[in-house]
């Protein structure tokens, strides 16, 4: 939206104000103008009214006057009174006159004076008629009132004439007023016209004018004239609108111009793509029709690039023969057609170049040309300018496209292109048929693969719905085959058990009667076959009737075939079948097809197998079903064995059912011995048992079973009287025949027999006969099971019982492991003791030797009298009840207190209300501990049970006070070997600084004066200085390493635990002993894994370690190379250090982490050191749950490898 | 003006070597053979640090750095602790009394030299 500029606006709102401005004027003069017209209006107005006035008095005063004179002339009544009347009106006329004529004042006061007269006058004129004085009357009117009358009209008149002079003078002084008003207006209106319409000049000079300009520069700039220039004078935004607008105007011009040139251009194209289009157009619509294609592109390519012949070449073989035209006349056609291009450098066709050069050739003028002038071929004369594009797929040369015109003139670059492009539609062209009939040989291909692997798929599902017969197989492969050999007939043929082969499948029929003849077929030449079964491979004779060995139905008369194939089924190297189709032509069967019978012969062998196999399958089925049947049965047995544990019953039952069904017989019976007899216990089948109980004998199968101790078996009871002679008896009498039992046996011993029977003769099988053999076992497990249910019953309820003491000793054991206070545990033992032996009171004394006393420790029970009491009585050992318990070392009981009593304590006790009494010794096996003892306030024996248990809570408390006498001695040795190692710290405070503070001077002033402190030393004395601060600093790591031993041996090195990083401790100890490595010229390597984890442990330490083993390799190494490794294995960092040292001896390989060990003394002497390093430092990977161990050979050097876990575990002391 | 430092020393050797070892500096040095005398002088003398031996007679280094820094007008003397006390947590323990800086002993005088400049370059 274009915005109304700044100025333009300044300039419209001035005009406004303008127009406004002279408005308000103008309306203030006519508001003037209109006041005084008002005004004179007014004074009109009231003129008119005088003049009404005026006109009503000049009427009225004359006839008034004329009328009265007359009516006091005749004296009538009534006329006296009109008369009179008018008299009154003429009064009031006079008031009008007042009105007409105000400035008469003169007169119309003599009027009024008159008048009044005449009144006067006339009333008494009037009176003296009515009083009949008429001649008086008419005298006085005659005399007076006529003047008077007279007098008045004349006055009268004269007012009136005055009056009409002034109305006169007033109109006339109106109208001049109205003129002047009317000409004012006029002067306004005419000027403020004038004014408007020089303002609206002087605007529409300012803002229309440019606006015009511009407007019509740009209805021009949208006709298409880009070349005038708008000018505006003003500087405002108009000027610049114009300006830009002139800009804007120019720009556009340009762009028309650019946008018509490329109009032109892209029509061009246009029309070219159209061609190009259509042509290709024509190429996808007849995409597998070169010629067409390629007349198309000739066609088009001449009527695009003016030319007006044509033709194209394609490449065969190394020539390139015409492939199309158009425009050429029949001659060259012939010429081009029995002349192929062919590729030269010199050839005398512009195409025979091309498809030499693969490069476009231009000529002008061929005829003219002095490459081509020379060939005859040109002298036709029917074309000048020619072009020759080679159709290149690939970089290779495919054709050429060449065009011609009669006109001397060379194709533009832009035709060039286009026929370029043509050339390439061409080889697209040509590609496309190329691949279509590839595509279309392909799709043929696939389409009869497509085919042999439906027939397949078809014979697989045949096979796979019919796992388990063999012939609809067999058939499906026939049909199959038939239909894709396109063979007459097919035959399956099979291997039977003879070694022959027969017909067990076939499609078509040749002949009814031939058929027949052929079944059955020896392996041998003879025959398609045999043959086959011979060489074991397929066999494929052309003809029959040419093949010399052929014999079978050779020359029968119906013998149709001709051409067979022979397909053999191979099933482990053996033909188990042959197919064979076959024709009643001589044709032979392709390559493809043998494959596919031979795929179909495969399948008839997977067929074969397969039904064998689900043969097989069934079999193990079945077996497995019984199996799992009797599985069944069985576990309904366990079952029923679970179900009543106590009870045999349920169980014999179900092992009859299970028997007499899974054995297939109809009855079944277990027996169970009954001193020398078999009684009947269970019972399931329809055969009667005529008994309940049978005498055990071998008369009778049963019992053989029992006695024999195995299965006994027999076939027809009725057939054997001799052998079962109580058998075949009851055989008869029951009806039965087969029979089979079993003998129910546990630990080799006969318990019972369990037996089967039938009605009918039919033998048990084996497996029936494992079967009962299986559920005789289980009978026998189900009778255990009952015996053993109802001894651990007995078993359990005894046990019961000791659960009770058990459970009271337990919280025994558990006071005497849980408090150490011996007092809360003897007393729990006392407690428990009173409570499980089902006494009223009880109490433990411990004995103290050195006073022969028993003292009272616990009590239960007991009241604090009877403790007091006891308490004051002295007890020793040989006292009696207590002390003699003790003195025996064996319990000790009074059953009636009241009848003997025999210490004063037993005294105390009678009275206290108890009766009987136990006591049992507290026993060391040297040693008297106390007593334990309960009361009972009934008298009577003790159990031996009770007995028992007091004896074991005895045990209890000996154990108790051991216990807690262990733990006060315990705490005692602590409390001491605390004092003794607060000693210890002190003496190693005051160790380390003893020994240090002389230290201090031999190594601080000797390193002043080696410093040159106290002045140049000679060469001498640097050198002693030198032993003295070596020994020294000696003498130091010493001290150090013995305090640091004598720390970790009274355990007070504490490791400060904190993450660390292993490369790091690494390589501070590599830092460290580098200088010494390289004053010795070694290499010193570290090598650190990547990737290890942040560590836990106490960094120092571990870097102290770390620095004492690099620090001794590097010491005892005198050349080779030290290397320190950290790598992280298993939750452990493991830091190596190999040395090519010396290497130690195998005898001191253990040795050396033992403090003051070296290797020899003598190395240590050359090399220095304390011999503590390894010892404290084996301590210190201790401390962190490592190990530290040595690898060496001597001469071969050493490796120290030190493990340690990677996040120590926090220890705040060392143990 | 040269520093002053005070040394706290109650072995004649150890105070000779620091005699010895000054000379060869711009510091001045002060003595004091115990603790209590050593607090004394650092409130007259104001040193501007004071090497404080701990096992002293009278009252222990431990002891003296503790008034020393208790107050306010010393406090900001740097105290370094230079004694035989040389277990672990020996150093923690100087520290925790209020020294700035730990030497054991047997020092280098090299070093020790090192650590003092470390206070008063």
């Amino acid at each position: 939206v274009a915005r109304i500029p700044a100025r333009v606006r300044t300039k419209l709102l001035a005009g406004f104000l303008s127009i406004v401005g002279l408005l308000i004027v103008l309306g203030a003069v006519g508001l003037n103008v209109l006041g005084g017209v008002n005004e004179r209006t007014q004074e009109l107005i009231t003129l008119q009214r005088k003049i009404a006035a005026y006109r009503q008095v000049q009427h009225d005063t004359t006839n008034q006057l004329y009328g009265m004179s007359t009516a006091l002339l005749f004296t009538d009544e009534r006329m006296l009174d009109a008369a009179l009347r008018q008299l009154n009106q003429f009064g009031y006329d006079l008031d009008r006159m007042a009105f007409v004529a105000a400035e008469e004042k003169e007169l119309l006061g003599q009027v009024r004076a008159d008048f009044e007269r005449l009144a006067a006058v006339v009333k008494q004129v009037a009176e003296l008629t009515r009083a009949g004085r008429t001649a008086e009357a008419r005298e006085f009117q005659r005399a007076q009132s006529v003047p008077l009358a007279d007098r008045l009209e004349r006055q009268t008149n004269q007012l009136v004439n005055l009056a009409e002079a002034d109305m006169v003078a007033a109109i006339d002084a109106t109208e001049r007023t109205y003129r002047a008003s009317r000409l004012a207006v006029l002067l306004f209106a005419l000027g403020s016209t004038l004014l408007a319409l020089g303002l609206g000049y002087i605007i529409s000079s300012a803002l229309i004018e440019p606006v015009n300009r511009i407007e019509g520069r740009l209805r021009r700039i949208a006709a298409g004239d880009f070349e005038g220039r708008v000018e505006v004078a003003n500087r405002d935004e108009f000027g610049a609108l114009a300006a830009n607008l002139n800009q804007t105007s120019e720009e556009l011009g340009r762009l028309y111009r650019e946008i018509e040139a490329r109009t032109s251009e892209l029509s061009e194209s246009l029309q070219q793509q159209t061609a190009t289009a259509d042509v290709l157009k024509v190429i996808s619509r007849s995409a597998f029709d070169l010629d067409t294609v390629l007349n198309t592109l000739v066609r088009t390519a001449i009527h695009l690039c003016d030319a007006t012949r044509g033709a194209i070449w394609l490449r065969k073989g190394e020539q390139f023969p015409l492939a199309a035209h158009a425009g050429v006349p029949e001659r060259w056609v012939e010429f081009a057609q029995q002349n192929p291009i062919v590729p030269a450098a010199d050839s005398p066709m512009l195409a025979g170049v091309a498809a030499f050069t693969g490069e476009i050739v231009n000529v002008e003028d061929i005829p003219n040309d002095p490459r081509f002038r020379a060939f005859e071929v040109h002298k036709m004369g029917d074309y000048r300018g020619g072009l020759a594009v080679p159709l290149k797929r690939e970089g290779r040369i495919e054709g050429v496209i060449g065009l011609s015109r009669p006109e001397a003139r060379l194709f533009t670059p832009r035709q060039c292109q286009l026929v370029q492009t043509f050339a390439d539609q061409a080889v697209i062209a040509i590609e496309n048929v190329r691949l279509f009939e590839e595509v279309q040989a392909r799709t043929k291909e696939l389409q009869e693969s497509l085919e042999y692997q439906t027939a397949t798929s078809d014979v697989l599902g045949v096979i796979s719905r019919s796992p388990s017969e063999l012939q609809p197989v067999l058939d499906a492969i026939a049909r199959t085959a038939r239909r894709l050999c396109q063979a007459d007939r097919v035959l399956i043929w099979r291997l039977n058990e003879d070694g022959m082969y027969r017909t067990a499948a076939r499609d078509g029929i040749l002949a009814p009667e031939f058929e027949k003849l052929l079944d059955p077929i020896m392996p041998g030449r003879g025959s398609i076959v045999g043959r086959v079964a011979l060489d074991r491979r397929a066999v494929h004779i052309d003809d029959i009737q040419a093949d010399a060995e052929y014999r079978v139905l050779k020359g029968a008369a119906n013998d149709p075939r001709r051409t067979m194939l022979g397909v053999p089924l191979l099933s482990d190297g053996t033909v188990i079948g042959v197919i064979v189709p076959s024709r009643t032509e001589a044709r032979p069967f392709t390559k493809r097809q043998i494959d596919l019978v031979s795929t179909f012969a495969d399948q008839a062998v997977i067929a074969i197998n397969n039904v064998g196999l689900f043969d097989e399958v069934r079999a193990r089925n079945r077996e497995l079903s019984e199996a799992l049947e009797q599985q069944t049965a069985t576990s309904t047995i366990l079952r029923a064995i679970a179900a009543s544990p106590t009870d045999i019953q349920p169980v014999l039952d179900t092992v009859a059912e299970s028997a007499a069904r899974l054995c297939e017989a109809y009855d079944a019976a277990i027996l169970l011995a009954d001193g020398d007899a078999l009684a009947l216990r269970a019972h399931h089948g329809p055969i009667p048992i005529d008994f309940i109980k049978w005498p055990a004998g071998r008369d009778w199968v049963t019992g053989r079973a029992f006695v024999d101790r195995k299965p006994v078996h027999v076939r027809d009871l009725i057939a054997v009287e001799d052998e079962f002679p109580a058998g075949h008896a009851m055989a008869t009498r029951m009806g039965h025949r087969t029979i089979l039992a079993v003998p129910l046996l546990r630990e080799d011993m006969a318990i019972g027999a369990l037996v089967i029977r039938r009605t009918e003769v039919r033998e048990f099988t084996p497996k029936q006969i494992d079967l009962l053999t299986t559920f005789a076992d289980q009978a026998v497990i189900a009778i255990e099971n009952v015996r053993l249910f109802e001894e651990v019953q007995a078993r359990t309820s005894e046990l019961a019982r000791s659960v009770g003491e058990l459970k009271a000793l337990g919280e025994v054991s558990q006071a005497v492991n849980s408090t150490l206070d011996l007092k809360t545990v003897l007393e729990t033992i006392v407690a428990k003791a009173v409570q499980l032996s089902e006494t009223d009171a009880g109490a433990i004394y411990v004995y103290s030797k050195s006073a022969d006393r028993f003292r009272l420790r616990a009590t239960y029970g007991m009241s604090e009298e009877l403790i007091d009491a006891i308490a004051g009585q002295t007890i020793g050992l040989h006292d009696a009840g207590i002390g003699e318990a003790a003195r025996l070392r064996a319990p000790v009981q009074v059953a009636d207190l009241k009848l003997e009593s025999k210490s004063p304590v037993q005294q105390i006790v009678l009275d206290a209300g108890y009766r009987s009494v136990l006591v049992v010794p507290l026993l060391r096996p040297n040693k008297i501990v106390g007593a334990l003892v309960v009361r009972r306030k009934t008298p009577g024996q003790f159990e031996d049970s009770t007995v028992h248990l007091l004896e074991t809570f005895a045990a209890q408390s000996v154990l108790a006070i051991q216990n807690a006498r262990l733990f006060s001695e315990i705490e005692e040795k602590g409390h001491q070997l605390e004092i003794a190692s607060r000693h210890k710290s002190q003496f190693l405070a005051n160790m380390s600084h003893e020994l240090r503070t002389p230290l201090n001077s031999v190594l601080g002033f000797s390193e002043m004066l080696a410093d040159g402190l106290y002045g140049e030393l000679p060469e001498k004395a640097k050198a002693t200085l030198a032993r003295i601060q070596a020994n020294g600093k000696h003498l130091l790591g010493l001290i150090n390493d013995v305090l640091d031993l004598a720390k970790i041996e009274a355990g007070q090195l504490e490791l400060v635990i904190d993450d660390y990083s292993a490369g790091q401790i690494v390589k501070s100890a590599a830092a460290a002993t580098e200088p010494l490595a390289r004053a010795k010229r070694l290499e010193l390597k570290t090598v650190i894994a990547k990737g290890l984890p942040l560590g836990r442990g106490d960094e120092r330490r571990l870097t102290q370690v770390l620095l004492n083993l690099a620090g001794n390799a590097v010491k005892f190494t005198d050349t080779g190379s030290v290397e320190i490794v950290a790598k992280a294995r298993n939750g452990s960092f493991e830091f190596t250090v190999r040395d090519t040292g010396p290497g130690i001896a195998p005898e001191f390989q253990a040795r050396i982490f033992e403090e003051f060990q070296q290797v020899d003394d003598s190395s240590t002497r050359k090399k220095g050191g304390t011999g503590l390093g390894l010892a404290i430092s084996k301590r210190i990977v201790e401390l962190h749950g490592g190990t530290i161990g040595v690898k060496s050979t001597p001469g071969a050097g050493s490796e120290f490898k030190v493990t340690i876990p990677v996040r120590t575990v926090e220890r705040t002391k060392a143990a | 003006m040269s520093k002053r430092i005070l040394m706290v020393e109650d072995t004649e050797d150890n105070r000779q070597i620091m005699r010895d070892l000054m000379a060869s500096t711009d510091y001045q040095l002060l003595e004091a053979v115990d603790g209590a005398e050593g607090v004394a002088m650092a409130a007259r003398e104001k040193p501007d640090l004071i090497l404080m031996d701990i096992q002293l007679p009278v009252m222990d280094g431990y002891e003296a750095a503790r008034r020393i820094k208790s107050d306010p007008a010393l406090r900001h003397i740097p105290i370094i602790a230079v004694t035989s006390y040389a277990l672990s947590g020996d150093e923690a323990k100087t520290l925790a009394a209020g020294c700035d800086g730990y030497v054991a002993k047997p020092f280098s005088p090299r070093l020790l030299l090192a650590k003092i400049r470390e206070f008063l370059p």
